[in-house]
């Protein structure tokens, strides 16, 4: 069994701990049972809809305790695809300790054969990471997982700043999958170092400004696959799986937004996409 | 040579009587070092991660004496350990410890540079050390607080008097110590000590022995430096960051070369072949585990460092 206290020591983890991992777990446990946070934030942001056990609709995989809290892999699988099922329209992602919960929220478009999505998150202290989904039904739909991490958001720029820059808005796309078997999905990665505004310089109090991939909108030819919003929950270089539909025609493209009013752009022809597709399924 | 010595005990007994007075018990006792070439000291720390019981004494560190002073090369994990290291060459030599030099900015190898701090020695490091140490300095002192139980501040961290970009000598006298800073490898700020006199090369974090290499700066950067160092002649001695003392370079680097490739070769496949990381994490380098200490707390986090590494490559 990993604990986050043997991690810490010669490997620069850059853990922000203010106390034991046991005394930090059973603070954070106890506040977490009354999920005080959430209630919060749910009142803030859906008001009166009701929201029910989304366990038939979604599922969502993450770490119980993750080895690095600030690259935390999230898989989000739509239950709903290939159903007669009402289909999942908007998704929102939260991560209750984060300093800003709301993560991200995700819009799919025609041109997305699914809701399933991947990301790496930032996870600053021990927390429920969960999911809601809109079906378009009077009720949300809602799952959670408590993930076992601390000190993602303040951990330190992975690579000098000055550095990472002058690669920010390179892209590739590629195909991924989690296990031999799955399906493969294709993968957006965006250099960005996505820089928190929490990473303070402790001696010089130097707080890096916040820099980071605000919103994402990848579309299918003209068909809209899906539109992201996000905050700097998402690790350095953002990463996002997607299912686009294969029979929509057309490009891949993508365009990305920065909190600084940077615009990205990439556009992958049909063959190279497909192209990939292909070598897939061979294996 | 007999009266000599005596003076120097008794002097060094003044020192360390006068230094009890700001410092716990523990601080009194010299750090046990022994004389692994002519004039170079080493103590071996324990090979385990910081906690209570070795009271974040678990790197290698030490010193090297030359006729008109003394280069100490790493600190150890507090200013507790640093005392007992400058007790320690207070009771070798009456020689002014004229350098620090910090091999990187870990914790466990720079956390006791406060006890040197105090008169003309000069902190020497490579260039990237002060933004990298100054980014995590308050997290080491959380972690040490929380894992070993001392009252840690910022006190703790020293600022050093010289960055290295590329390569250095200093002069201790009748010896002289050349400093090369490398590409980024376990960090992005290693530094190696290579004294001629005895032919000893100081590889601190660059050389892990026994106990798995943790990756903080670049995988294929410290394949390529492996594979610029381990051909290197005329290296008598060699002293890890981690692990014992030994003579022979390729065959010391040779479990660690090893590691690092199985790890890249799995990582570099999982990607090719589609798998995100969390399969990488369960899959790459697994038959590595039973060869190294400490594998299953610091082998996920390498995955995933060199996974986010490689993906762009
Ligand atoms: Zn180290």
């Amino acid at each position: 069994m990993l604990t986050i206290g043997i991690m810490a020591t010669c490997l620069a983890a850059a853990l922000t701990l203010h106390a034991g991992p046991s005394t930090a777990q059973s603070n954070i446990r106890s506040t977490d049972r009354a999920e005080v946070a959430w209630k919060a934030l749910r009142d803030e942001h859906f008001g009166d809809r009701p929201i029910v056990d989304g366990s038939d609709v979604i599922a969502l995989d993450a770490p119980d305790q993750a080895e690095d809290a600030a690259v935390v892999p999230i898989t989000i699988t739509d239950k709903r695809a290939d159903t007669d099922r009402p289909s999942i329209e908007r998704l929102w992602l939260v991560i209750d300790n984060n300093p800003v919960p709301m993560s991200a929220e995700f819009r799919f478009g025609p041109a997305a054969a699914s809701a399933t999505i991947g990301t790496r998150v930032r996870v600053n202290t021990y927390t429920y990471v969960r999911v809601l989904v809109d079906t378009g039904e009077d009720s949300l739909y809602m799952v959670k997982h408590y993930v076992r991490a601390a000190g993602g958001c303040s951990a330190p720029i992975g690579s000098d700043p000055t550095e990472a820059l002058k690669h920010m808005g390179e892209m590739r796309l590629r195909q991924v999958r989690r296990n031999a078997g799955d399906a493969a999905r294709s993968q957006l990665l965006i250099r960005h170092p996505n820089i928190t505004g929490l990473q303070m310089d402790q001696l010089t109090r130097h707080v890096w400004p916040a820099h980071f991939v605000d919103a994402i909108t990848i579309r299918k030819g003209d068909a809209l696959v899906l539109d992201a919003s996000m905050t700097f929950s998402l690790s350095e270089n953002p990463a996002l799986e997607f299912d686009a539909r294969r029979g929509a025609s057309g490009p891949i493209s993508v365009r990305v937004h920065d909190n600084k009013d940077n615009t990205f752009d990439k556009t992958w022809q049909p063959q190279t996409a497909q192209a990939a597709h292909e070598e897939e399924t061979d294996t | 040579m007999r009266v000599w010595r005596l003076a120097v005990v008794v002097l060094s007994g003044a020192v360390v009587a006068l230094s009890a007075a700001f410092a716990d018990d523990s601080a009194k006792a010299a750090l046990a070092v022994s004389e692994r070439a002519s004039g170079v000291y080493v103590h071996e720390g324990a090979q385990a991660d910081a906690d209570r019981h070795n009271r974040g004494d678990i790197a290698n560190i030490g010193f090297v004496v030359g006729t008109r002073c003394v280069a100490v090369i790493d600190t150890g994990g507090t200013p507790t350990i640093g005392r007992r290291l400058k007790a320690a060459v207070e009771r070798e030599t009456n020689r002014p410890v004229c350098y620090v030099i910090n091999t990187h900015m870990h914790p466990d190898h720079v956390l006791g540079n406060r006890a040197f701090a105090d008169g003309d020695t000069r902190f020497i490091a490579a260039e990237g050390y002060w933004r990298a140490l100054s980014a995590r300095a308050s997290s080491y002192l959380d972690s040490a607080a929380n894992h070993i139980g001392v009252d840690a501040d910022e006190s703790w961290i020293v600022e050093p008097d010289r960055m290295i970009a590329d390569q250095a000598t200093i002069r201790l006298g009748d010896r002289t110590l050349t400093l090369t800073a490398h590409q980024r490898a376990h960090t992005d700020n290693d530094l190696t000590v290579f004294d001629s006199k005895t032919g000893t090369l100081w590889l601190g974090d660059l050389l892990f022995v026994d106990r798995v290499p943790s990756i903080d700066g670049s995988l294929t950067g410290w394949l390529d430096v492996i594979a610029a160092l381990e051909d290197r002649e005329n290296v008598d001695t060699i002293i890890p960051g981690h692990g014992p003392l030994g003579h022979d370079l390729k065959r010391m680097l040779g479990p660690e070369k090893r590691y690092l490739s199985h790890l890249r070769r799995d990582v570099r496949k999982a990607i090719d072949d589609g798998y995100g990381i969390d399969y990488a994490v369960a899959n790459a380098a697994r038959e590595e585990r039973d060869d190294w200490r400490l594998f299953d707390q610091y082998h996920p986090r390498n995955v995933t460092a060199a996974y986010t590494e490689l993906e762009w490559q």
